[in-house]
């Protein structure tokens, strides 16, 4: 995707640079033998623009535009300060390249948190989404100490319904039941719970 | 986690421009479900309300700098929004208001901007910001009349005729 200006997409500098800096370090960052996750940089809007404004992004908001996707990028990244949990940038370990996003998030209609993920194009196939979700499970219910953990998954949404699965997590039917009323028209969201750890 | 606590906090004399808390949301939501919206991307269903809500506070974490919430000092009620934006697609950050129903015509959204435009000028780098009106929006180009500011230029933002509005420089210490 080309756009005709970049100066908005690069990182601040002097004090708000500063700002920014603070406000990302409340951002735990969670390490896996491939990945780093940390919290959302300016920079990472173009790739994340990317990813949601085309076919991939059907299942996760799908933004129209990407004046939609910037919104989305701001809410997830927003989500934080009011709710103490939100979305990570997922990156290679070793050359830094964004490969997706996961997030614990609180949407509206969403009737408890929610694990989502999403990754490129060039990451598809490989486990990416796998192994940064299970990282970011494991926080969500570790230190985080999440009440519950499911992920909303359109119907239709195949790939992700095998990763939910692989993750271990099942099908819910009295949570499908209670978000049925009020999904749009046409919409049909699965739910799948993940387990909680033992002893919890 | 209290993202809020690390929002610079002003105060006015009727006005303490702070960070978001989740109680804010039901003034911000019932602001941009109505009409008084129109000029700000509304009027927005309350689902469309809360993505925005967080969206303000993300603006935040992204940028170092966004939008405060407006805490009138006399009823502790959130009174609007008046800070720096600074949009995808957009040509520059802008000094934003948005003033929520039954705190309009009593100078607030003028001495919001005012410590707004102090604060961008001497903390974020920002002296002669800019702010986008719409063209119908005839009390804003008063208040930014009042300001001082002038119409420099008319753009399109992401397809929709705009006017830029030139504050003036504040004076900055070095």
């Amino acid at each position: 995707m080309t756009h005709p200006t970049s100066f908005h997409e690069t990182a601040p500098s002097g004090p708000t640079a500063d700002l920014a800096a603070r406000f990302q370090a409340l951002i735990p960052v969670l390490e896996t033998d491939r990945l780093i996750l940390r919290a959302p940089r300016i920079e990472d809007f173009d790739g994340f623009a990317t990813m949601v404004c085309g076919e991939r992004g059907t299942y996760f908001g799908h933004p129209g535009t990407r004046a939609d996707a910037w919104q989305g990028f701001m809410q997830i990244t927003g989500t934080w300060a009011l709710r103490g949990h939100g979305a990570w940038a997922v990156t290679d370990r070793a050359t830094g390249t964004l490969l997706g996003f996961v997030q614990l998030g609180a949407e509206p209609g969403d009737l408890e948190p929610e694990l989502g993920w999403i990754v490129s194009a060039e990451a598809e196939g490989k486990g990416i989404a796998h192994e940064a979700a299970e990282a970011v499970r494991a926080h969500a219910l570790g230190a985080f100490a999440l009440p519950s953990l499911v992920s909303y998954i359109d119907a239709r949404n195949t790939r992700s319904c095998t990763l939910a699965d692989r993750l271990g997590a099942r099908r819910d039917p009295a949570a499908e039941a209670a978000i049925a009323g009020l999904q749009d028209d046409g919409e049909h969201c699965v739910v799948y719970r993940h387990q909680m750890p033992e002893g919890r | 986690m209290s993202l809020p606590a690390s929002v610079p906090v002003i105060e006015t004399e009727d006005l303490i421009l702070r960070g978001y808390r989740e109680q804010d949301f039901e003034a911000f939501a019932r602001f941009a479900a109505s009409d008084r919206a129109r000029f700000v991307g509304g009027p927005r269903a309350r689902y469309d309300s809360w993505r925005s809500f967080m969206a303000g506070i993300g603006h935040w974490s992204l940028r170092g700098y966004g939008m405060w919430m407006l805490e009138h000092r006399e009823t502790s009620e959130a009174a609007g929004r008046v800070g720096v934006i600074y949009n995808d697609g957009w040509h520059e950050p802008e000094l934003g208001w948005h003033i929520y129903d039954g705190f309009e015509g009593r100078g607030y959204a003028y001495q919001a901007c005012r410590a707004a435009r102090r604060h961008a000028a001497e903390h974020l780098g920002m002296n002669s910001i800019m702010s986008y009106i719409a063209p119908a929006n005839t009390r804003s180009v008063r208040l930014a009349e009042r300001l001082g500011c002038w119409h420099e230029r008319d753009v399109e933002l992401l397809g929709t005729p705009c006017q830029i509005w030139r504050h003036p420089s504040e004076q900055v210490s070095a």
